[in-house]
């Protein structure tokens, strides 16, 4: 029974993309917005599991689209679509954390004060939240391709710029820390 | 108080944990009964991390896409210095405009002095006349003095015309120093009488020398401006010695 929970792929294969690239870049506007409508989902989580503010990560997914809307034809097809569609929405998100830092250490300020959290509109445990706001966007973007979207190791360590190894150590120490903050008495 | 947990079991309690499988969590539990809490709290763990992502994404529309004008922004630092770069142009320029819009009109070579040598004057037959004109002494008789006459250095010394008649000596003697600018003195024992003169162009000293000789007296220079007259001639009887020889004039 453990060996079936071991060897469980994590994804499998999907070639559907690359044909609407094909056709898009073949001079089909209209196949952007199917692209769009696909992996919207799947852009907002990665970018609310960095940005971690529902607005922020609408706001960045409409950033991440139109980068992606302008540089399609740089689409080098070494992987799939999906991993270089995500790779460009995990440092985009990474960015716009960046940009709000100062706003996510007042929260974190607000929080050590004794004071509750704003609640957000989609509400998310707010364990959860306060874990993940302890973390660097970095350990947050590894986490939500993982565990969010379900990413093999390959494609996490495609998404990030790095090789599995290296992903694999940086995804055990990014949910070591998550559950060292998630299990600290509130 | 938590057991440390061995890094194999580790391992596999986040397998179970992530997977969430009720067969695989009592088989591990089966096996490692005392990890069954840890293997409780990780699966509470990841039930909550994933369904995190359930609730963030379930209640989401999804908008129309536009593509946005703004591309990503260059970096941070790239816009501070080309923000800083524009700044010191626009101030560079403004600087530029304002000294040329308040600049003073450009300043011509002033003269402060000219300096000239004097014009020397070559040798010409230029008459230029003294200084001092000639004083010429109330007379009692009206005179003629002819002009262009040659002004010697002296005022002795200049010719003078003198027309005197009925006159007394010693009234002639006093004009005939006056004329020439000098105080005449008489000596006591000096004998006056009635006289008549005329002299054209005769010097003052000339016009002494003859007046002695004639009556008897002897003029005598001081060299201050006075003369003194001196009834006696030398050598002679003061009044009878009518040649005048050996008299002098001066000192």
């Amino acid at each position: 029974m453990l060996s079936a929970v071991i060897e469980k792929p994590r994804s499998e294969n999907f070639d559907e993309d690359t044909i609407l690239v094909d056709r898009y870049l073949a001079g089909d506007d209209t196949v952007f917005e199917i692209i769009y409508r696909k992996y919207y989902d799947k852009v907002f989580a990665i970018a609310r599991g960095v940005l971690i503010d529902s607005d922020e990560a609408a706001d960045a997914v409409q950033e991440i689209f139109t980068l992606v809307y302008r540089h399609l034809k740089r689409f080098d097809r070494r992987s799939k679509f999906s991993t270089w569609l995500f790779r460009i929405a995990v440092n985009r998100s990474i960015q716009e954390s960046r940009k709000h830092r100062f706003k996510n250490r007042t929260v974190e300020l607000t929080e050590a004060a004794g004071k509750e959290a704003p609640v957000e509109k989609e509400e998310m445990d707010p364990r959860v939240q306060l874990a993940l706001a302890k973390l660097s966007p970095q350990d947050r973007a590894l986490l939500t391709l993982f565990y969010w979207e379900e990413l093999s190791l390959n494609e996490i360590a495609d998404s990030i710029g790095s090789n599995v190894n290296a992903a694999k150590t940086r995804l055990y120490r990014a949910r070591e820390r998550f559950r060292i903050h998630y299990e600290v008495p509130a | 108080m938590r057991q440390r947990v061995p890094s194999d079991v580790e391992r596999l309690m986040w397998l179970v944990a992530e997977s969430n499988d009720p067969n695989a969590i009592a088989d591990f539990e089966g096996r490692f009964p005392e990890f069954s809490l840890e293997l409780s709290r990780r699966c509470r763990m990841m039930s909550d991390l994933k369904g995190a992502r359930a609730n963030s994404a379930s209640d989401h529309r999804i908008p129309v896409f536009t593509p946005r004008s703004t591309q990503m922004g260059p970096p941070r630092k790239t816009v501070w210095v080309a923000s800083g770069l524009a700044l010191a142009a626009l101030a560079m320029a403004s600087y530029s405009v304002t000294k040329w819009a308040t600049a003073p009109p450009p300043v011509l070579p002033k003269v402060e002095q000219v300096i000239t040598e004097p014009v020397q004057l070559r040798d010409t037959n230029v008459y230029v006349p003294p200084k001092q004109p000639v004083e010429t002494p109330p007379l009692q008789n009206p005179t003629s003095v002819p002009p262009n006459i040659q002004q010697p250095t002296s005022p002795q010394e200049q010719p003078k015309t003198l027309r005197l008649s009925n006159t007394s000596l010693r009234a002639a003697l006093q004009m005939i120093g006056e004329m020439a600018g000098y105080h005449v003195e008489i000596a006591p024992g000096f004998k006056d009488q009635q006289i008549s003169i005329d002299y054209n162009g005769e010097t003052t000293s000339n016009m002494l020398k003859d007046l002695g000789a004639q009556y008897g007296f002897t003029p005598f220079d001081q060299g201050d401006g006075t003369i003194i007259i001196v009834p006696a001639v030398d050598g002679g009887p003061p009044l009878d010695d009518s040649n005048g020889s050996g008299r002098r004039l001066g000192g």
